[in-house]
């Protein structure tokens, strides 16, 4: 099935959605970022 | 008006004989101003808001003081703009009417050796002007609102661009991934704040400089013209799941911005890069919807309401839940923007293998 672009991008993407659901960054780990 | 063009082959765009140009005024935003069914007092609240004193800012994670001072700092100079002929000639330029040009170009046009050396010319400048992306379709009166809204009389008003404008250059500036993360936050509308001021900025610098080169030249951002087919055309990238753009670049964290003109520039040609395949077996974003806006279907014809587009097949969002939900958190929502895979960061090393 053509994914998106490339092999290695069409697996990051689709091992993204498998995997790596990120959980939402606070506000606060933001502005302490900088 | 013919429905169908030989673009749409390459867009995939596909539009039956019920396709009409969409009335502004049917906008969710716009009805906020006109509909009963769409008016309610926490979505004043929500515009309201974008100005300190109610911001009802509160202990809340991403929705404190210093959070909502930088999201209202980041609107500032697009407010400031958007309401220099607002009171005066009821023109909302930037949202409901195009930027006015304050100073005059050049009266005869600068020739190019050639449309490339002009489109390569325009394209270093619009770099350096600091534009994300940029890229020229062929104007498509298909794409261009059927009349514009006027905040004064809440009715609709005829467009204000010339139609003998024949190409579009389109500006696509990104939104900040790290603010982006943040949603759903006050703060993470600064993204959004920026990423129509960065617009702003590029659209009316660009502009001018095309009429100091001599050529005609009308900015526009969320005014006049339905802006993701427009930058489908002009080769940013596919529709996704969520009716929101995705580029290869910035996935779906993107501000548009376009600009009328007759300056001979190459035509960009249409991107796809299996969005549709992917979106088509992933549901992140519909999952993660709190009201469930985004279809978890196939793409449909079904138009919920007056502000969805008539007879194009695509995945289309409820409007009203989408709006009525996000004026009810008091800040914009993006949730859809932020779980969508596409976000993956491409200006890291790992993620740009292929």
């Amino acid at each position: 099935m053509k994914l998106a672009g490339t092999p290695l991008r069409r697996i990051m993407l689709q091992l993204d959605v498998w995997f790596f659901e990120r959980n939402r960054q606070s506000s606060k780990v933001w502005w302490l970022k900088r | 008006m013919n429905n169908k063009k030989p673009i749409d082959e390459k867009t995939g765009f596909d539009l039956s004989d019920e396709f009409s140009r969409f009335d502004q005024r049917n906008e969710i935003y716009c009805r906020s101003e006109w509909d009963p069914e769409i008016q309610s007092k926490k979505a004043t609240e929500f515009f309201d808001g974008h100005y300190m004193p109610k911001a009802r800012a509160r202990k809340a994670d991403g929705f404190g003081q210093r959070d909502y001072a930088l999201r209202n700092a980041t609107w500032h100079v697009t407010n400031v703009l958007r309401d220099l002929r607002r009171e005066s000639d009821d023109r909302k330029e930037g949202f409901f009417d195009t930027f006015t040009a304050h100073e005059e170009g050049w009266p005869e046009p600068y020739v190019f050796e050639s449309e490339a050396d002009a489109t390569k010319n325009l394209r270093r400048a619009a770099k350096t002007m600091g534009a994300g992306m940029l890229g020229v379709c062929v104007y498509d009166e298909r794409w261009m609102y059927s009349a514009r809204f006027s905040e004064k009389t809440k009715e609709s008003k005829p467009l204000d661009i010339l139609e003998d404008l024949p190409r579009v250059i389109v500006i696509g500036e990104p939104m900040d991934l790290g603010l982006t993360a943040t949603v759903p936050s006050a703060l993470s509308g600064s993204a959004t704040g920026l990423g129509y001021t960065h617009d702003t900025v590029v659209l009316l610098t660009l502009t001018q400089y095309i009429r100091n080169l001599g050529y005609r030249a009308v900015a526009s951002m969320n005014d006049s013209a339905l802006a993701i087919p427009l930058a489908v055309q002009a080769g940013f990238g596919e529709v996704g799941r969520h009716s929101l753009l995705i580029t290869e670049e910035y996935g779906p964290r993107l501000r548009l911005g376009k600009i009328f003109t007759d300056m001979p520039l190459v035509i960009s040609e249409p991107k796809r890069f299996g969005v549709k395949e992917f979106c088509d077996i992933c549901q992140r974003c519909s999952s993660a919807c709190p009201p469930k806006a985004i279809t978890r279907g196939a793409p449909s014809r079904e138009a919920y309401s007056v502000s969805n587009l008539n007879g194009v097949k695509k995945w289309t969002t409820w409007a009203e839940k989408c709006f009525r939900f996000w004026a009810g958190q008091n800040s914009d929502c993006s949730i859809c923007i932020r779980v969508c895979p596409y976000n993956r960061d491409f200006s890291k090393w790992g993620n740009r293998f292929g």
